[in-house]
């Protein structure tokens, strides 16, 4: 029994799927779509090149 | 992109150097994930094949004739492969994957249905989306699991009953959970 004035305890949301990630899968999706086969494999293999700053750093430097 | 080019035109070299000892090949791997719209960062282009032990050495063999850096995996009894080569250059890794001797039917089949190529003009078919699936369910592991349900997901046009019936054709055990999984 909750007493007056306490806090409702909120659990996470957890092992439900995300509407708002489904939302963006499904941009991601779309976009995939309107490429060629050719593009997407392009993609697939440059993708390395392309976020090659993204490659983790010691924190010293 | 130019490194791009450059691992076409190897796969094709390769392909045409395969097509010397008659054996057939279609591109599978995450080439193929991301042909059928599951698009990661991959530096390989993967080509399955049926070809047996000697045909391997045999082939390893022109490869590096022909300049390349080349490395012969032999299976042992148990393996799920038949073995690899790995023929590697300034293009990066294409891996030839033999399904000889275990699984030879998927890429027989697939050889015979392809329709897609992986670029225009290009010969380099790719595997069609049922049969890499099934090579997928056959791989096992969490991850070929998660590129089936990726698959599915992105392939909403996919008759799955096709799929499903091609596994059950090839007695692979399942796909069922995989397409409940991606809301299919």
């Amino acid at each position: 029994m909750k007493k007056p004035g306490e806090k409702t305890k909120r659990t996470l949301p957890s092992g439900r799927r995300s509407a708002c990630a489904d939302a963006s899968l499904r941009g991601e999706i779309d976009r995939v779509s309107r490429m060629t086969v050719e593009e997407r494999i392009t993609e697939a293999l440059t993708m390395g090149s392309r976020f090659v700053a993204l490659k983790p750093t010691s924190a010293k430097d | 992109m130019e490194n791009c080019k450059t691992i076409f035109d190897a796969a094709e070299d390769v392909l045409e150097i395969l097509g010397s000892q008659r054996i057939e090949a279609v591109v599978i791997g995450a080439v193929a994930l991301a042909a059928y719209r599951y698009v990661r960062q991959t530096q390989d282009l993967d080509l399955g094949v049926n070809a047996n032990i000697a045909q391997l050495r045999s082939l390893a063999d022109l490869l590096k004739a022909k300049g390349y850096s080349v490395e012969l995996c032999e299976p042992d009894g148990d393996d799920p492969l038949g073995g690899v080569i790995d023929v590697r250059g300034p293009f990066g890794l294409v891996q030839i994957v033999s399904f000889a001797d275990r699984f030879p039917a998927v890429i027989d089949e697939a050889v015979r249905v392809s329709t897609l190529s992986v670029r225009a003009g290009s010969r380099l078919k790719l595997v069609p989306l049922p049969h890499l699936i099934a090579l997928k369910l056959y791989a096992g592991g969490h991850k070929a699991k998660s590129d089936i349900v990726e698959l599915l997901a992105r392939n909403p046009d996919l008759d799955v009953e096709s799929v499903r019936k091609l596994c059950r054709s090839y007695r692979l055990k399942g796909l069922d959970k995989l397409v409940t999984e991606a809301g299919r």
